[in-house]
């Protein structure tokens, strides 16, 4: 693949070099501004090597340090590269370099500011100017006003680049110090640099937009279910409202007939403080479950996590008549993690369990959750049910998106829950129990003591 | 509010919402025992004294309906004052057909809640007072001789002392003599109250009826 990619502007170059020697003299000579071509050429190679696969955290360096390059390369003075946002509407400035000593170029959106170079730009066109303002048309009414002003570069190219039919930017080089005048040859080479540049801002672009779209759709899940939870939510809220009301008119009931010491009644008040504190602290947490912030890595401690998910399903885990039982290895290394994305993986598997077990003996419906560190210092979290199992037609799609055996289900959750768990550098699996049911367990890597 | 003698008890797996029961009942003076599980309540032995229990419907690992169940079950006939976080209707209306003294959603007022507490104190009060009055006469009643029993039947039946007399084939005095003792034994004050006595307890006359 490097070597496909690298080859493509030397073929291109060769075909183009025999064009320019057959050229006029006049253009041999521009050519002679380019003195360390070869090296430009080198330089192209590597680049465009370095963009092969690079991942989309990546893109944004690489596309930096590529246009520092191409500022050294061509002894030119800054380049830069704008996109269009989505709506097309702007051409906003994302990265630029400028040799030091001159104004560096803001990331602003241009589209306002010059209007026709924008256009020409989502047509396609390529503009190429060596001598500012006198090239710029007459049609470019506000780009010809703000050269007037000065402070802009004598010469200056742009090349749009192009995924498949959309324009999604362009590239622009400036010369301040001297004119410039951007050879066929350069201006080639320069849009196979465009290109390099435009395919991975649009594998970024994807990739962005597939994360995003996940993340939707894991609050979405989590939302419904939320929705599922809601009475259970509602009985941890209004268990401390309840005692705080209480203790309320009881204080009250004992200023109001005497007979009571000060510190009876402060006994009361300071339970209505905690049990203020404690109602307070559940909607956070269910605050923190609605979120859509975005993924945020700390160090978790999945025993605590687990306690905090078996107290919020506790009541409705009751209500549907599920025991839950917990086995919480004493000691447990800390694992890397978005806490609510976690949660979610947990709850999710809990209320698998339970629908599981709906049509079950109402003595047989036990959920044990476990956790325990294996012999690769990973987590496990294991959830068991004595359900009605899984049929072993099924295991092979059971992480499926739109896979489910639930007259209405989704088919979602199991798919967010391995998406989340693989996104944490985990896996999850499920497995039939000797004894009847299913156990579904994840591994997360725990973080090694002394590094958290 | 009562003599010290009855006692209310608390089941719920909450401390927050059973700590201010507690209080609360505290206050007004009423004697408490509270337990944070099903089993605790269950395994605590049952004293003999008018109380009453507050149990939160939905507790982990026992139903409240399940205590119900099983203190019917052992013959314990306390009366229960349901407490639920929510209007959970079906349960509702079961628990309340089992016999539910009142049914009270969370939050609930205090005053409710000793309302509720004190209805519950008064109708097993009652109970155990009808309780002791039938074990008395039951008593009462074992004491007699088997003669004496069946005079007793026949006289709450209606049947004058000749016509037993003649039924059991001895003479009208020695009947005579028998109803006296049963009187005696039975602490009856008048045939009226030996009447009722019987029935309570269910003496009946024997059958085969020479009339019939």
């Amino acid at each position: 693949m490097t070597s496909q990619l690298t080859a493509r502007p030397e073929a291109k170059n060769g075909h183009k070099r025999k064009k320019t020697t057959a050229d006029t003299e006049e253009k041999a000579e521009l050519f002679e501004q380019l003195d360390g071509y070869p090296k430009f050429e080198a330089m192209l190679a590597r680049l465009s090597a370095a963009f092969i696969n690079l991942p989309a955290t990546e893109v944004d360096g690489y596309i930096d340090r590529g246009l520092q390059l191409l500022v050294e390369y061509l002894d030119i003075d800054r380049s830069s590269l704008a996109e269009f946002s989505e709506d097309g509407q702007e051409l906003l400035v994302k990265h630029s370099y400028t040799r030091p000593g001159f104004s560096p170029f803001p990331n602003v959106n241009i589209a306002p500011l010059w209007p026709w170079y924008t256009e020409k730009i989502r047509q396609g066109e390529l503009l190429r100017f060596s001598r500012l303002p006198d090239e710029m048309p007459p049609e470019a009414v506000q780009e010809r006003e703000y050269y007037r002003r000065g402070g802009l570069p004598q010469s200056h190219l742009a090349i749009p680049f192009k995924v498949g039919h959309s324009v999604l930017g362009g590239i622009g080089l400036g010369s301040f110090r001297k004119i410039y005048d951007w050879p066929d040859e350069l201006v080639q080479n320069l849009k196979l640099v465009a290109e390099i540049f435009a395919n991975a801002l649009a594998r970024k672009r994807a990739e962005e937009k597939e994360t995003r779209l996940r993340d939707q759709l894991v609050l979405a899940s989590r939302v419904s279910l939320m929705g599922e939870l809601a009475a259970s939510i509602a009985h941890e809220v209004n268990q401390p409202l309840c005692a705080i009301i209480s203790n309320a008119q009881t204080a009250r009931r004992m200023l109001a007939n005497g007979g009571f010491s000060l510190a009876e009644v402060d006994e009361s008040l300071e339970d209505i403080a905690r049990d203020g504190q404690r109602a307070s602290a559940v909607i956070a947490r269910i605050r923190g479950l609605f979120n859509k912030a975005p993924t945020e890595r700390t160090a978790i401690d999945l025993n605590k996590l687990i306690r905090e998910v078996v107290n919020l399903t506790r009541w409705e885990m009751n209500r549907r008549g599920v025991l839950v039982k917990m086995d919480l290895a004493d000691k447990l290394p800390s694992v890397l993690g978005d806490r609510v994305q976690l949660q979610q993986v947990t709850l999710n598997l809990m209320t698998n369990a339970a629908d599981a077990m709906e049509h079950v003996a109402s003595d047989r419906r036990e959920l044990v959750i476990r956790s325990a560190e294996d012999d690769t210092a990973s987590v496990v979290v294991s959830v068991k049910d004595r359900g009605i199992g899984i049929d072993t037609r099924n295991s092979k799609r059971l992480f499926d998106s739109f896979f489910t055996t639930k007259p209405d289900g989704m088919g979602m959750g199991l798919a967010i829950c391995k998406s989340i768990t693989e996104a944490h550098g985990g896996r999850i699996w499920a497995s039939p129990n000797p004894d009847g049911g299913s156990t579904f367990q994840f591994t997360l890597p725990g973080i090694p003591e002394g590094t958290s | 509010m009562n003599d010290g003698s009855e006692i209310v008890f608390v089941v719920d797996d909450d401390p927050s919402v059973r700590g201010a029961i507690v209080r609360f009942l505290k206050s007004v003076d009423v004697r408490v025992e509270s337990f944070a599980s099903a089993s605790d309540f269950l395994c605590h032995p049952f004293p003999d004294a008018t109380s009453c229990v507050i149990l939160d419907l939905c507790i982990p690992g026992f139903d409240g309906l399940e205590i119900q169940r099983a203190l019917t079950e052992r013959n314990i006939n306390l009366p229960v004052v349901f407490i639920t976080g929510h209007g959970d209707i079906p349960r509702c209306v079961h628990a309340m057909k089992a016999g539910a003294e009142d049914f009270l959603s969370k939050p609930f007022n205090n005053q409710d809640l000793l309302a509720a507490v004190r209805s519950a104190l008064s109708r097993h009060r009652r109970a155990r007072q009808v309780a002791t009055e039938l074990s008395a006469i039951r008593g009462r009643v074992e004491s007699l001789s088997p003669r004496e029993r069946e005079v007793m039947a026949f006289v709450v039946s209606g049947m004058l002392n000749k016509q037993i007399g003649h039924r059991l084939g001895v003479r009208e005095k020695t009947i005579k003599a028998h109803r006296a003792r049963v009187m005696e034994k039975m602490k009856a004050a008048s045939l009226a109250d030996l009447v009722r006595m019987a029935e309570k307890v269910g003496v009946q006359a024997p059958e085969s009826e020479p009339e019939a």
